[in-house]
């Protein structure tokens, strides 16, 4: 008799056990959440919770990084149209579809709300300059939306209305009820709710049961926080976590793929914009034989060696397979920016360095950023060039090079795969460090070497596909040719999962951040 | 007595106001700005500006000084500049694992360290002596974080004894928790005990009132037990003291390892983040329970030993 | 004097001589440069040619930790004696001294251990950049607070023996006393504490480092070995396992030493 009953509860613990909730946990370096409101959430441990939490109008479709505005993937918009003079864009939303916690249904107002909020100074986003050139919102009725721009830009919606950069539709009610809570108790239209947050451990999301697809099929969602590569990595190894985002050390990804053979890595495509950009101020780098020679002593295949899949070398201003990038057939065979080290010792002793010479750089603390640098060092000091490196942390690092303080700068921005973004960040006058626009061009191109902003703005309003990627492209070959930066190998965004244990439900080619796990589904405890 | 605590907690005040104006002034010498590291790369100057206008960063240094100590003697830090969470709340949710852990190291520690130290003492050049020093050189010499990761590896990830990642919930589980953290630590303080209960007994057998003692034709375990343990006490706690001061810093490392979401981590992070509201309230913390580590120490010796006086 | 030193102390000077020898000659020593990269030998473990492997940039493990070995011992020992040569002379002050002059000094020194070591390293660091001096200074002034309260305790002590109010009697200076009678008999305890705080010093380099503040790259140190090998612990361990091994066995070797002082130096006590 004692014996059935233990069998019984046995059986019955079993039968829980399998319909037991489904949980995916999932491993972020970041620290902490910095915010759950998407007008201030950065890097990849507050986007991913927000991907979940909040909707776009129009996103890349699953898993891809295509922002053909044509091949784009409807969300709270099922039709999206573009004036064919690229001036304004009508977007009609979904009808029926709910914000979580019984805050109502989703309308062309929380639309026009949202944009508002991210473009007045006073919320202060972080994104609020994607928002600047919208001249008004329009909202005829309950789920119409017609944004209209001071000036052309086809590819508007791509800085504004897109998954990060401040893209998520927030509800009009809950902002306003919430206040200053909205970003730690956040309330959005996405696959998967807020539940709660523990400091430094974790944010718990659960599956949002009037989700307009359909309730996703994992119920619970746990974001952890695990600065440590060391940690995420044996929690990934062990089972713990079924997703972590990687770490950026040579030979990492082969080390892992050996120790659990069901991993699949999720590397997204194209990756983050890396370059090696020379402050023109500065002697001996204002010489552009230098530069042409520092660019000859590096060769990209040194990257491919090391990280292998990983990285993918990068020919233009912005990595291959963004929007308008430069191919290696796009380069004429004088190119100054290819491996050629013989070069590169004529040109420093034409420039009056036959014995090369040593300079001051500062780095990062980041683990990716020293490596790049490591890498850069490794392969200059065989031309003579000495870089004496300094780390600084990485908040200085930022704080400094804005203030035009170091002598080359890398730097590693993730943007929109658009050349037109790489363009504006780090080669228009106006963002020169020190003016006070964007600060993000370090090598001071446009007051020194050249001056392309009027080229770029000719092919930023450009209607025409072919003759936009035509100039995007004339740019660049302008640009480069006075060597204002070293485009560096492009990392793809590297995130993995176990195989065995979870499913995303499409093929995974893009950024984690870009696409929501409404679809995936975990496939065993 | 009560008026020696009283003097000595009211002592605490000025420290505590010195902590908080050097902690101010330190953040504040170094580069990087918080509005930077809270809003990232693509923030422009104008919210950044917003950002710094709406945490005051933007008012002369001496008026945020003085706001922040009106704020601070009333008990309130604010939000973390961050992430806008209350510091209190992070900090009510940091301190129990950081607490937890630096207590049951140094349990481990005095559990193994001081019979040991005292077997040593009192055998000295024999087989147990031989095998504590062994044990405390080991236990000295690994490098702790580096120890735990071993821990890690062996117990958590191959073994799966152990759990790999966080405090967790409810006490058996963080008792759970807590085992690989604290062995880690512990070690390393029972090798420190060891060796200072072993050196100050030896220092202390040799004195005249032991030998006087032993003169006298006293039993050598009361000479051992009254005589000698009771005065060699006095550098082991005072030794004790600094070295759990010692392990709450090394908490850091070893809660990194393990994961634990403590006060080490919160700190370190909010160095990095430049996170000013939260590193000032975070040493305040640190600083109190310094000073009461310090007392409980003084009193302690002055219970050993009532000549001490307590001025 | 006549004191048997035992073979254990025996070992343990030797090792220490031949880890700073080793150190300091590494350059001569270092089978290759430690530098050098070579992705395509890249994580190997050791090997007839590496024998203590590559590293993820398959620069040789050997060479980083001969070289490596001249920032952490440079590092672990300096760093203590700036701070012992420091504290001492304040806690001897205090202990000796007492009253206002050993609040002032104490009440001093708890404000400094207010602040946990690492994080102070996390915020020197932080303000001068992580840098080799910046692990010295946060080393130094982390342990400043620890001498002082060992000498002062210890100072106490002895301030109570009759020989002192004897000296006092005597019309000896403070300066005199103290230098003469008190420094001789607190210096057991704090030889074997200074001997414990290089060990200490070396781990905390270390834990700096593994915090990323301690010396930089490229100039490889233990702990930054040790800090790179964790994240690709289970796939190429040798590195960091080499790296710590260094760390114990100079940490061992430095212990050692402390017992031989002190077994010199207080030869009653001794083995």
């Amino acid at each position: 008799m004692n014996m059935f009953i233990r069998t019984c509860a046995a059986m019955l613990m079993l039968s829980t056990a399998a319909m037991a909730e489904s949980v995916v946990r999932v491993g972020v370096s970041q620290r902490d959440i910095g915010s759950m409101d998407p007008a201030f959430g950065i890097g990849n441990g507050d986007e991913f919770p927000i991907r979940q939490l909040y909707s776009v109008l129009v996103g890349p479709k699953n898993g891809t990084s295509d922002l053909t505005f044509a091949n784009l993937q409807g969300e709270l918009a099922e039709k999206w149209e573009m004036a064919p003079d690229a001036k304004s864009f009508v977007f009609t939303l979904r009808k029926g579809v709910q914000w979580h916690r019984g805050y109502g249904e989703v309308t062309s107002d929380d639309v026009a709300f949202t944009i508002q909020r991210m473009r007045d100074p006073k919320t202060g986003s972080a994104y609020g300059a994607n928002f600047r050139e919208i001249v008004s919102v329009e909202t005829p009725d309950r789920y119409t939306v017609k944004i209209v721009l001071a000036q052309a830009n086809p590819f508007f919606y791509a800085f504004a209305l897109m998954p990060r950069f401040g893209g998520y539709i927030q509800p009009r009610k809950a902002v306003e009820e919430l206040g200053e809570k909205f970003r730690h108790n956040p309330v959005g239209s996405g696959p998967f709710e807020y539940v709660s947050y523990e400091s430094k451990q974790k944010v718990v999301l659960r599956a949002f049961d009037k989700y307009w697809e359909g309730k996703p099929k994992i119920d619970t969602l746990e974001v952890m926080f695990l600065p440590e590569t060391a940690a995420r990595t044996l929690a990934f190894v062990k089972g713990d976590v079924q997703l972590i985002e990687g770490a950026t050390v040579p030979g990492w990804l082969a080390s892992i793929k050996k120790q659990k053979p069901d991993v699949v890595f999720d590397l997204g495509r194209p990756g983050a914009t890396w370059g090696l950009h020379f402050n023109m101020t500065r002697k001996p780098l204002d010489d552009i034989r230098v530069r042409e020679a520092i660019a000859r002593a590096i060769d990209q295949n040194v990257w491919v060696s090391a990280f292998g899949d990983f990285v993918t070398p990068t020919f233009g201003v912005s990595p291959v397979g963004y929007y308008g990038s430069l191919d290696k057939s796009d380069l004429p065979a004088d190119w100054p920016l290819l491996f050629d080290p013989a070069k590169s010792k004529k040109l420093l002793a034409e420039a009056g360095y036959p014995n090369g010479f040593a300079i001051d750089v500062f780095i990062s603390e980041r683990e990716e950023y020293k490596t790049e640098l490591l890498i850069i060092q490794e392969q200059l000091r065989k031309v003579g060039v000495q870089l004496n490196m300094r780390v600084v942390d990485h908040t200085s690092y930022h704080n400094d090079i804005r203030r035009d303080l170091n002598t080359m700068v890398v730097y590693a921005s993730g943007q929109p795969p658009l050349t037109q973004a790489v363009l504006n960040a780090f080669y228009k006058s106006s963002a020169i460090v020190g003016k006070p626009t964007r600060n993000m061009n370090f090598s001071h191109y446009g007051d020194i070497a050249g001056n392309a902003d009027a080229l770029m703005e000719q092919a930023f309003q450009e209607i025409d596909d072919t003759k936009r990627v035509a100039l995007l492209k004339k740019v660049q070959l302008e640009i480069l040719r006075q060597i204002p930066a070293y485009p560096l190998p492009s990392h793809a965004s590297s995130w993995m999962h176990d195989g065995k244990t979870l499913a995303f439900g499409f093929p995974v080619k893009a950024y984690m951040g870009t696409f929501t796990l409404a679809k995936a589904s975990r496939l065993s405890p | 007595m009560t008026g020696y605590i009283l003097r000595r907690l009211l002592e605490v005040v000025p420290t505590i106001l010195l902590v908080l104006t050097l902690v101010f002034f330190a953040l504040r010498i170094m580069p990087g700005d918080p509005a930077v590291a809270a809003l990232g790369e693509f923030a422009a100057p104008d919210a950044i500006d917003r950002f710094r206008e709406k945490l005051g960063l933007n008012q002369p240094l001496y008026a945020q000084y003085f706001a922040f100590l009106a704020q601070a003697l009333t008990g309130n830090f604010g939000n973390s500049m961050n992430n806008g969470a209350p510091i209190g709340d992070l900090l009510a949710q940091a301190l129990p694992y950081t607490i937890a852990l630096a207590l049951a190291a140094t349990a481990i520690g005095i559990a193994i360290g001081l019979p040991l130290g005292a077997m040593t003492a009192v055998h000295r050049g024999g087989k147990i002596d031989a095998f504590g020093r062994f044990f405390a050189l080991i236990g000295f010499s690994l490098p702790d974080f580096y120890f735990g990761v071993l821990l890690l590896l062996a117990f958590s990830l191959h073994l799966d004894w152990f759990p790999m990642l966080g405090g967790g919930k409810g006490f058996l589980d963080q008792l759970h928790h807590l085992v690989l953290p604290a062995i880690t630590l512990g070690l390393v303080m029972a090798a420190f005990v060891m060796r200072l209960t072993r050196s100050s007994l030896l220092e202390v057998l040799k004195r005249d009132y032991v030998r006087t003692a032993r003169g006298k034709g006293v039993a050598e375990h009361l000479v051992i037990f009254k005589h000698a343990l009771r005065n060699a006490l006095i550098p082991v706690t005072t030794g004790m003291g600094i070295y759990l001061l010692t392990t709450l810093s090394g908490t850091i490392t070893v809660e990194l390892v393990f994961s634990r979401p403590g006060l080490g981590t919160l700190l370190i992070g909010g160095v990095s983040a430049r996170d000013y509201t939260l590193v000032q309230a975070g040493l305040v913390v640190f600083a109190f329970f310094v000073v009461v580590v310090n007392l409980a120490t003084d009193l302690l010796c002055a219970a050993i030993d009532p000549r001490i006086a307590l001025r | 004097m006549n004191v048997p030193i035992g073979k254990l102390t025996a070992i343990g000077g030797g090792l220490s001589l031949l880890l700073i020898l080793l150190a300091a000659f590494s350059p001569w020593i270092a089978p290759l440069d430690p530098l050098d990269q070579s992705f395509l030998t890249a994580n190997q473990g050791p090997t007839a040619e590496h024998w203590f492997g590559t590293d993820a940039f398959g620069r040789d493990v050997l060479s980083r930790v001969l070289f490596g070995g001249r920032v952490s011992l440079a590092i672990g020992i300096l760093a203590p004696l700036l701070s012992a040569l420091a504290g001492i002379w304040a806690g001897m002050l205090a202990g000796y001294l007492g009253g206002w002059t050993d609040r002032l000094l104490s009440r001093s020194s708890d404000l400094l251990m207010s602040f946990p070591t690492l994080l102070l390293g996390v915020m020197i660091a932080a303000a001068l950049g992580p840098s080799f001096q910046s692990a010295v200074i946060a080393i130094a002034v982390a342990l400043f607070p620890r001498f002082v309260r060992l000498s002062r305790s210890a100072t106490q002590v002895v301030r109570r023996e009759p020989f002192i109010d004897a000296s006092i009697a005597a019309g000896r200076g403070t300066a005199s006393i103290v230098l003469r009678h008190v420094l001789p008999n607190i210096a057991g305890p704090l030889v074997v504490a200074l001997s414990l705080w290089i060990a200490t010093a070396i781990r905390l380099e270390a834990a700096l480092s593994f915090l990323g503040l301690g010396a930089q790259p490229p100039a490889p140190s233990w702990g930054n070995m040790i800090r790179d090998g964790m994240s690709d612990l289970v796939g190429d361990p040798w590195p960091a396992a080499f790296a710590g091994a260094a760390i114990t066995i100079s940490v061992l070797a430095f212990n050692m030493v402390g017992d031989a002082l002190r077994d010199l130096l207080d030869p009653e006590t001794g083995l």
